[in-house]
């Protein structure tokens, strides 16, 4: 187990750096010049300004250094200046970061549970009460875009009915998360419906097929009440694949969801992004990919661990 | 509802029918099953593949697939005194899982996907003591490592905590011979439990399976197509063909002196040692017929040599031809014997 915890980490490391390299080059070989979108367009005739600030920004230095100087600062929790508005980048994910987390981690933790629940329930009693409402569910997440059923969701309880405000997340400190809890309850509603549904139709599916291995029938031939089986034997088997993709979600904690912020006008990472994409923002882009890399990165890495704890078979590769 | 009394039957099945549904279609895979059991025996049952052998076995431990049931037919078990209807008992119910396990083991032929990946082998095989019987977890695991240890599974303690895929296939079987028998079952089935084990290791197995019958005195049912087994194991053999049971006696009537012509058919397919190896080996001409077909009569006819026009045209009982050995076919003559045939289409 620590040989292939070991292996595991040092596949990391040239990974982190080859990301690094990737996001940096790419931004670098955009034909748009990060100058123009700093400086206003009366002052962007002045070429002995531009030329002038080039050099403070360092943009005229060989393009390796610049990259291992951004790695440095990066490293060192030194993410620099966004063009856009001058604030620090650090104080801007210091700001957002929180919005998206309280949004996500909520969507993320009632979609597991309920998916979980009624998926398992859906596979072990095929035709039966969950799992009609499973295919309900699953059919609409699946079918119908988040966007979508943001507006939906917006539309009759926020205009119609008038019962929750429109989202649109009042600022932490000023008041109590209790305070603020109408507030989330749509956006998160939205994300957790559209996570929902295909978590939902994995868990199903690796339930029934589980159900019909052969191991199933050795536990049933012994003697063992269902509710052991499917505890005991079935479960526990089905939840590797559903783990995986659950791991897979961890980024969103970090990148957050663009169009579900947007729609709710969540102030949270996928808002800065769109605004910074607009902008031509190359610092902020640059940073927030990297740190939605490095989660997946580690989310992938999560996978591994729990795929091995699941399914003693994994840790063999190679080795030990 | 009671057992015959002539002898001690520990299983009787009475003319067992099981359907499946496939999607639109049911299918008829037990026809009329009957099968005596006396206690202590070792039956094995014969056949192709798809003849209904595997569904024979989970039909009496009730644990068919969902699409299949028993539609008509008795399986009397009995317990100690007591007669039970097997397929009487619901399905998971209490009393039914109270016989698999603990009265009925079965083995399986899958070694690798009959064992749960993610459970360590003793714990698999304690599962099974921990359900039927009042014990600590403690005592369960010294009796699994003691059952270990008989099976000839070595160092035994270290075994307990490995995973089945640590194991060879040799020994992940006798793995499953410890769950089937570690609660002394008095009736092990064995559905083809050397077919995906190499030849020295399938006698192994074997040998280890008849000594379990001769000292514990089990009661064994081996499921098997390798006809070179059932001569060293078996003392009672039924030949199936197409969900139905076409012979049945001991093992010196049917593989010495086999009546029905599947029967000798089957025989005469058997690679021989002594035999001349000039001589072609014999197969059985043509397929099974897909049991969706509906026919007529007798289920062997259209591959059958001696064929006549009666053998399709109603179903064909079954005929004693000697005390214990009886035979599901219409060419039999008075002395219970088959034609001979012009042509020789079958060599003798």
């Amino acid at each position: 187990m620590v040989s292939f915890l070991i292996r595991r980490v040092a596949i990391l490391v040239p990974m982190a750096f080859t990301i690094s390299a990737l996001i940096f080059f790419a931004s670098r070989l955009s034909p748009i010049d990060p100058i123009n979108a700093m400086v206003p367009p009366d002052m962007a005739s002045d070429s002995a300004n531009l030329e002038q600030l080039r050099e403070e920004l360092g943009l005229n230095d060989n393009i390796i250094l610049q990259y291992f100087h951004w790695l440095k600062n990066i490293a060192t929790g030194d993410f620099g200046y966004s063009l856009q508005s001058g604030e620090k980048i650090s104080d801007i994910l210091a700001l957002r970061m929180p919005a998206t987390l309280e949004l996500v981690l909520s969507a993320l933790i009632l979609s597991t549970l309920l998916a979980l629940t009624l998926g398992l329930f859906a596979g072990a009693k095929k035709g039966g009460v969950a799992d009609k409402l499973s295919r309900v569910l699953g059919v609409i997440g699946i079918a119908i875009p988040d966007f979508f059923i943001g507006l939906a969701l917006l539309n009759v309880f926020a205009f119609r009915v008038e019962w929750l405000p429109t989202g649109n997340r009042v600022a932490p400190g000023q008041v109590t998360l209790w305070d603020r809890l109408p507030n989330l309850i749509l956006p998160v509603s939205t994300l957790t419906i559209a996570m929902l549904a295909v978590l939902i139709r994995y868990t199903r599916n690796s339930v029934l097929d589980t159900l019909n291995r052969d191991f199933v029938k050795t536990a049933r031939s012994k003697g063992v009440p269902e509710w052991r089986v499917l505890y005991s034997h079935v479960f526990r088997n089905s939840l590797g694949p559903v783990m995986v993709l659950l791991a897979f979600r961890l980024p969103l904690l970090v990148g957050g969801s663009i169009l579900v912020e947007t729609v709710f006008q969540w102030p949270g990472i996928g808002t800065t992004i769109i605004a910074a994409v607009t902008a031509s923002d190359y610092p902020v882009i640059m940073v927030v990919s990297m740190i939605i890399a490095m989660v997946i990165l580690v989310a992938s890495f999560l996978v591994d661990i729990i795929k091995s704890i699941l399914d003693p078979r994994v840790r063999l590769g190679g080795g030990n | 509802m009671s057992l015959s009394t002539e002898k001690d039957l520990i299983l009787d099945l009475k003319s067992v029918n099981v359907k499946f549904k496939v999607e639109d279609d049911t299918l008829h895979i037990l026809r009329d099953v009957s099968l005596s059991i006396p206690r202590g025996s070792f039956l094995c049952v014969v056949g192709e593949s798809g003849c209904g052998k595997s569904v024979t076995a989970q039909a009496i431990v009730q644990l068919l697939p969902d699409n299949g049931e028993i539609s008509s037919g008795e399986i009397l078990f009995s317990q100690g005194n007591q007669v039970v209807e097997l397929n009487q008992l619901e399905k998971f119910g209490k009393q039914m899982r109270g016989v698999r396990g603990a009265k009925i083991g079965m083995i399986f032929q899958d070694t690798l996907s009959s064992l749960n990946p993610a459970h360590k082998v003793g714990r698999q095989v304690a599962e099974s003591l921990l359900q039927h019987l009042p014990i600590s977890k403690g005592e369960a695991r010294t009796r699994v490592i003691e059952l270990f240890r008989k099976l000839g599974i070595p160092d035994p303690e270290r075994r307990y905590e490995a995973y089945p895929h640590e194991f060879s296939g040799g020994m992940r079987q006798r793995v499953m011979i410890a769950i089937a028998t570690i609660c002394e079952p008095d009736l092990v089935i064995a559905d083809e439990p050397t077919t995906a084990l190499d030849v020295t290791i399938q006698a192994q197995i074997m040998t280890l399976l008849k000594d379990l019958q001769k000292s514990a005195g089990k009661t064994f049912i081996l499921i098997t197509h390798n006809m070179a087994l059932v001569s060293e194991v078996a003392d009672h053999v039924a030949v199936m063909y197409l969900g139905r049971v076409v012979e049945y006696g001991t093992v010196e009537q049917v593989l010495r002196d086999p009546r029905h012509p599947y029967t000798k058919a089957l025989m005469a397919s058997v690679p021989d040692l002594d035999a001349d190896k000039n001589v072609e080996l014999q197969t059985v001409d043509g397929q099974t017929p897909s049991p969706a077909e509906v026919t007529v009569g007798c289920e062997f006819a259209g591959r059958c040599p001696y064929v006549i026009a009666a053998c399709k045209e109603k179903t064909i009982e079954m005929t004693q031809v000697n005390p214990g050995h009886d035979v599901r076919c219409v060419r039999l003559d008075e002395n219970g014997k088959l034609p001979i045939l012009a042509s020789g289409a079958l060599h003798e």
